[in-house]
């Protein structure tokens, strides 16, 4: 569930490693152990099945054509977070005309036998996510979804670590409003 | 509801984390505000666990599908490139960086090359046979006689000419006589466009196909009624000027 779990480990390290030498099963095994995090990013951020499943292909294609520019600085799932980030928060402002979508959709519909209640929760909280800025909403799905320490979240945006903090402030009182207006 | 201002931010994060630091709590102990807005909060933290499972499709095999793709020729670079190219080159044109060849005013230019000499084509320079020494004049003209239009309504300062004395070279000094031996300075037409733009290196004149860089002397060209920075952008047209003690133009460079 966590994507540094995957990340961290020197399995992934010489994945990209290998990858970047043009080792293609590499790559071919580092889309399969990422692939989750990734489309939970983007689906979190779009919350729209198919534009994160765009987006997930999306991010694999641009990861191996810059696969040279990995330096391994950052973890390679890092990395991915950041070219996730770009491209759902691009989407964003391209469809920013656009009505918004159904909410709920993005919102998994599992076994019958689960209770409304929790589906219903997830909803809301989905809902208050959506109408979020989408900086702010990122900042939410990196820190409470994905579980991204302060350190990663500013590796992925570019940031320091404290701006990441004072960042994430901001976009809980927001989330906070949103959520509680959507009480029901 | 009004919560503490001071622990709203704490507030939420113990609410979406499920972990409650000590010092909130013992607030919260104490708060009944805080302690209600923690559990209107505290559903999202199921909410969110609930948005953390989601079923990825395996985008494998689309991704090595389109990977697998015949690059396409995508032109849109080439187009940019194009655009950003030719708005370069009408800013240049427009502000008067670049020159159009265009002859010199009459009697503004000293050294002419001979008309006999004077090549139908263009050809290496050669040296001219020995003129009387030039000098530098440093004209301080009226700045707007001293513009040139340039394209597009712009001006461009006209700093610095190389002037020939009228009628028989004066006499010269004792002191310059070793000078007054020095080889003749090159055969040019110059005329000197100076603007005000700062360079790290000395000028670049152009002359016919040639570019040479010169090192400027700012005491020799300085033009105070324009500007009091030393160095100065010169562009030149068919393009050279006098030095007061040397050619400037090597021949043998010249001509190769």
């Amino acid at each position: 569930m966590d994507g540094l779990a995957l990340t961290a480990g020197s399995e992934t390290a010489g994945l990209a490693r290998a990858a970047a030498r043009g080792d293609r099963d590499a790559f071919d095994r580092l889309v399969q152990l990422h692939a989750d995090q990734v489309y939970r990013v983007a689906l979190r951020m779009l919350g729209n099945a198919d534009d994160a499943e765009d987006v997930q292909q999306e991010t694999f294609l641009q990861a191996y054509r810059r696969l040279s520019s990995f330096r391994g600085e950052a973890a390679f799932g890092t990395w991915l977070y950041t070219i996730a980030a770009r491209l759902c928060l691009s989407r964003q402002r391209r469809r920013a005309t656009r009505p918004k979508e159904m909410l709920g959709e993005a919102v998994p519909f599992a076994d019958p036998g689960e209770r409304l209640a929790a589906r219903e929760e997830a909803a809301r909280v989905q809902g208050a996510l959506d109408a979020l800025p989408p900086p702010d909403r990122l900042l939410i799905v990196l820190r409470y979804i994905e579980e991204l320490s302060h350190a990663e979240i500013g590796q992925v945006l570019r940031c320091s670590p404290e701006s990441s903090r004072s960042r994430l402030s901001r976009a809980r009182r927001l989330f906070r409003e949103r959520y509680l207006a959507r009480e029901q | 509801m009004h919560i503490c201002k001071r622990f709203e931010d704490d507030i939420v994060e113990a609410a979406l984390t499920g972990k409650t630091p000590s010092e909130l709590s013992a607030h919260l102990e104490r708060c009944e505000a805080c302690r209600k807005a923690l559990q209107a909060m505290s559903p999202a933290a199921q909410g969110l666990a609930r948005l953390r499972e989601v079923d990825a499709p395996d985008p494998r095999a689309e991704v090595w599908r389109r990977l697998d793709l015949p690059a396409r020729r995508n032109w849109a670079p080439f187009a940019i490139a194009a655009a950003v190219t030719c708005i370069i080159v009408a800013v240049m044109l427009a502000r008067g960086y670049v020159t159009p060849r265009t002859p010199p005013a009459p009697g503004a230019l000293v050294a002419r090359q001979p008309a006999a000499s004077a090549p139908s084509q263009p050809e290496p320079m050669k040296r001219a046979a020995p003129v009387s020494r030039p000098q530098i004049v440093s004209e301080q003209r009226d700045p707007e006689q001293h513009s040139v239009a340039g394209s597009a309504g712009h001006r461009r300062q006209v700093a610095s000419r190389v002037r020939r004395p009228e009628g028989p070279p004066p006499p010269t000094p004792a002191s310059e006589d070793a000078a007054a031996e020095l080889p003749a300075p090159e055969v040019v037409e110059a005329v000197a466009v100076w603007t005000p733009a700062p360079l790290d290196e000395g000028p670049a004149v152009s002359c016919r196909q040639f570019t040479v860089l010169l090192t400027v002397d700012p005491d020799r060209l300085r033009l105070p009624a324009l500007s009091p920075d030393p160095t100065y952008q010169a562009l030149a047209v068919p393009t050279v000027r006098y030095e007061r003690d040397a050619p400037i133009f090597a021949p043998a460079a010249l001509g190769s």
